[in-house]
């Protein structure tokens, strides 16, 4: 059976596994080679560890932003047919918009049926929506999956696991950003030194971009029509045009999970994540650290831990 | 008074102007010497640039640097005022179909700080808006939004995203956020059409799913809409082919030039002024009579030069075919200077070169036009295009002109080398400069000088 590697919010593992395929949020390396200047290094990373994936494995890579749109022809080069470009509207308040996507998502499942995959027999789609649905809320209630799941990166739900762990209480703070990879993970073991715990991971492929929750009686319905719904007209990412909602959703959850302060994690040339930062400091009514850090420095320096600390510092200084 | 075409430093124009003026030269409301433009308007890089010394330069010349006075007068007469970003050539042709209606591209601000050589602080204010140079120079363009001091504000801002570079993106919302409202509309990454699924051939000669198409055409049916509920008039579909008419008017003229100055030898018209001419097709420079004018007298001067056998510089120049707009006009002066000449260019509007289709509704024909951006597919099929149209104009090589912080930039110039190095086994070189070269013009010119000679000694070979 071939794997199917994803790694943007706006791909729907349901859509993969309905098609009989193994879904799975794919957690990039660098391959060691050199990094191409000017290239975001997560998309590098993206393009590196799929062009040596093996036979067994397919890709779909997303135009939700301009690097990942030119790295997946770069991945073309090699991997021709293997990869998948879906077009994920940046406009979202059009209904045309919303109607492509279906379109998209139509485009791919034939995509998958080529691939091996077979179209969803009838309640198979809903069957699948209503597993992943059960899983991400009990995930979204703080249970953690024993196996990594197919639904969200992996890297997030670790996150999560060490944030539990790590608890000593402390300073509330969110984290926000583009997809967390394998060694951003010692951010949390940092933020517990300084004295701080993290409440909130608003990265992208975490819970902010988990989808809505699925109405029961909408998947008996119209599955494929509820789908859309709970991912179009609700996931928040960095890409979307206008961007309230984005800052919206980030609004409402440092709310509600009473952060203190927001750690903007973003990787050096991402500039979608890049301009929003003077946005975010006026949205989301917490202090924010903007971290612009290329790959290498993503594995730990002094300076980060630093910055860390004297954000915490202040931050336990402010009035409650 | 016709003279032996010469490249001339801004000193020696204005020996030139008044010769001309002597001799009776007649000239459009904005025209005048070329010295002004550093006087009065601060742009400061013409002391550095060799200027083609045609009065049909001078003309083009005075078009293009007169153009934020024309806007500031359009506002005072009360038109309606389209800032227009990224497409390239489209919402223009729908808006200059309306009466009163001037649309423009703030973008164009890209090239202040080189024209201006930074006295103008628009990178500056750009830091401290938060957006640094790890974007390309249309930065610029949210500096000149906010401090006002360049175009005037538009009244309203069509942006499209979708298949954009996320420079672009990211900026025009943040401008959105700023307070200058954005009208957001779609463009698709351009894709092949599935086996058994429909498609249609684009301007250009690509072909695309008919299912973008139509998407697209709603898109641009909402632009429509946003522009009638602005102006307040009808643009109704004799309208649009009207304006269809008059974008290819230029279109074709442009066709003709390019033709004329990329294959005639010695180059009839020099790198700088051809480009110059080139950008011309996305809006028009806000008056698309004068643009029209503009191009015609450069034809007439290039078949003037073609028949005498003359150009500014000799016979035999490396013929290079350049990719991507540069940052700083005075690489292309240093083109010409290290031996080469231009043969082709692809400044990332093809698009709006091509002849939009008239025997089809007008809707659907930009919706094609808009779908042939060579932007909005992937880098192969620019590739593609580009060792197409090298291959016709005999490139012997090619230069990637790299835009410091360009998201496209970091990988576009790797496939594109990589396709045209094999398909046409002609030297690419890849160039980043910033927006003021001085710093760089003696390594930048030892490159250009190594690229001429690797050229030179593979046809003596
Ligand atoms: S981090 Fe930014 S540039 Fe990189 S893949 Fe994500 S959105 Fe694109
Ligand atoms: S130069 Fe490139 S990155 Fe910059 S605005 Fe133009 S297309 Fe976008």
């Amino acid at each position: 059976m071939k794997t199917v590697a994803y790694c943007h919010p706006l791909v729907p593992s349901e859509w993969i596994e309905a098609h009989g395929l193994r879904a799975r949020w794919t957690v990039p390396r660098h391959s060691g080679a050199g990094a191409i200047c000017g290239m975001c290094p997560y998309a590098q990373a993206v393009v590196d560890t799929l062009a040596g994936a093996g036979e067994e494995t397919i890709a779909v890579l997303t135009t939700a932003c301009d690097q990942m749109r030119h790295g997946a022809g770069l991945l073309a080069e090699g991997l021709g047919d293997r990869v998948f470009l879906l077009n994920v509207p940046s406009t979202w308040q059009s209904p045309a918009s919303r109607a492509y996507y279906t379109e998209e998502l139509q485009r791919l499942g034939r995509w998958l049926v080529g691939w091996g995959g077979r179209r969803p027999a009838a309640g198979q789609l809903a069957q699948v929506m209503a597993d992943h649905d059960r899983a991400r809320n009990a995930f979204r209630h703080g249970q953690i999956p024993d196996e990594p799941p197919s639904w969200c990166n992996p890297v997030a739900v670790r996150l999560a696991a060490e944030a539990k762990r790590a608890d000593r209480g402390g300073v509330a703070l969110g984290i926000v950003g583009g997809p967390l990879m394998e060694h951003d993970l010692a951010i949390v073991e940092w933020i517990n030194a300084a004295g701080g715990r993290i409440v909130l991971d608003a990265t992208c492929g975490g819970y902010r971009t988990l989808p809505e929750r699925f109405d029961p009686s909408a998947i008996e319905r119209d599955a494929l029509a509820e789908l859309i719904r709970a991912y179009f007209d609700h996931v928040p990412t960095i890409h979307q045009r206008p961007g309230s909602r984005l800052h919206d959703w980030l609004a409402n959850a440092i709310r509600e999970h009473r952060a203190e302060g927001l750690l903007c994690l973003r990787y050096v040339w991402c500039d979608l994540w890049h301009a929003e930062v003077a946005r975010l400091k006026e949205t989301a009514g917490v202090t924010i650290l903007d971290m612009d850090l290329g790959d290498e420095d993503r594995g730990g320096e002094g300076r980060v831990v630093a910055r860390l600390e004297a954000m915490i510092e202040s931050l336990r200084k402010q009035p409650r | 008074m016709k003279d032996k075409a010469a490249q001339l430093t801004l000193d020696e124009w204005d020996i030139r102007y008044r010769e001309l003026c002597r001799h009776g030269l007649r000239e459009p409301d904005y025209g005048g010497s070329l010295r002004r433009h550093v006087d009065e308007g601060g742009d400061r890089r013409l002391l550095r640039l060799r200027m083609d010394n045609s009065e049909a330069a001078l003309r083009l010349w005075n078009l293009l640097l007169s153009e934020e006075d024309r806007l500031h007068r359009a506002r005072a007469e009360g038109k309606y005022l389209v800032g227009t970003m990224k497409d390239l050539g489209t919402v223009p042709v729908m808006a200059y179909a309306l009466d009163d209606t001037v649309a423009f591209y703030p973008d164009g601000a890209w090239w202040t700080p080189c024209l201006m050589e930074h006295t103008e602080g628009l990178l500056a204010l750009a830091d401290q808006l938060g957006v640094d140079d790890s974007f390309c120079p249309v930065r610029a363009m949210l500096a000149a939004f906010v401090n006002g001091n360049h175009f005037p504000i538009p009244d309203t801002v069509v942006c499209s995203v979708g298949a954009t570079c996320d420079d672009m993106s990211a900026i025009a919302q943040r401008l959105d956020e700023l307070g200058f409202p954005v009208f957001w509309w779609e463009i698709p990454h351009r894709r092949v059409a599935d086996a058994d699924e429909p498609s249609v051939e684009l301007p250009g000669g690509s072909r695309v799913p008919v299912a973008q198409v139509d998407f697209v055409r709603g898109e641009l049916n909402r632009v429509r809409r946003h522009l009638e509920t602005g102006t307040g008039q009808s643009l109704d579909d004799a309208r649009l082919a009207a304006g269809i008419r008059r974008a290819n008017q230029v279109r074709r003229l442009l066709g003709q030039l390019r033709r004329f100055a990329y294959l005639g030898d010695p180059s009839p018209m020099p790198a700088l002024e051809m480009m110059i001419a080139e950008i011309l097709s996305i809006h028009f420079c806000s008056d698309w009579a004068e643009t029209v004018a503009v191009v015609e007298d450069l034809l007439a001067e290039v078949r003037r030069r073609l028949i005498a056998n003359e150009g500014s510089r000799p016979a035999g120049a490396a013929r290079v075919y350049w990719i991507n707009p540069p940052a700083d006009l005075r690489l292309m002066n240093l083109l010409e200077e290290a031996g080469g000449r231009l043969c082709g260019t692809d400044y990332m509007i093809a698009h709006a070169l091509d002849p939009i289709p008239e025997d089809m509704p007008p809707l659907e024909a930009l919706a094609r036009m808009a779908l042939a951006d060579p932007m909005v597919g992937s880098s192969a099929e620019r590739a593609d295009r580009i060792a197409r149209e090298a291959a016709r104009f005999d490139a012997e090589a090619v230069i990637v002109s790299r835009i410091s912080g360009a998201s496209h930039c970091a990988t576009e110039g790797l496939a594109i080398g990589r396709i045209v190095e094999r398909r046409l086994g002609i030297p690419v070189l890849d160039l980043e400069v910033p927006p003021v070269l001085d710093a760089m013009e003696p390594t930048i010119r030892t490159r250009l000088e190594a690229l001429v000679e690797t050229v030179r000694s593979g046809r003596r070979a």
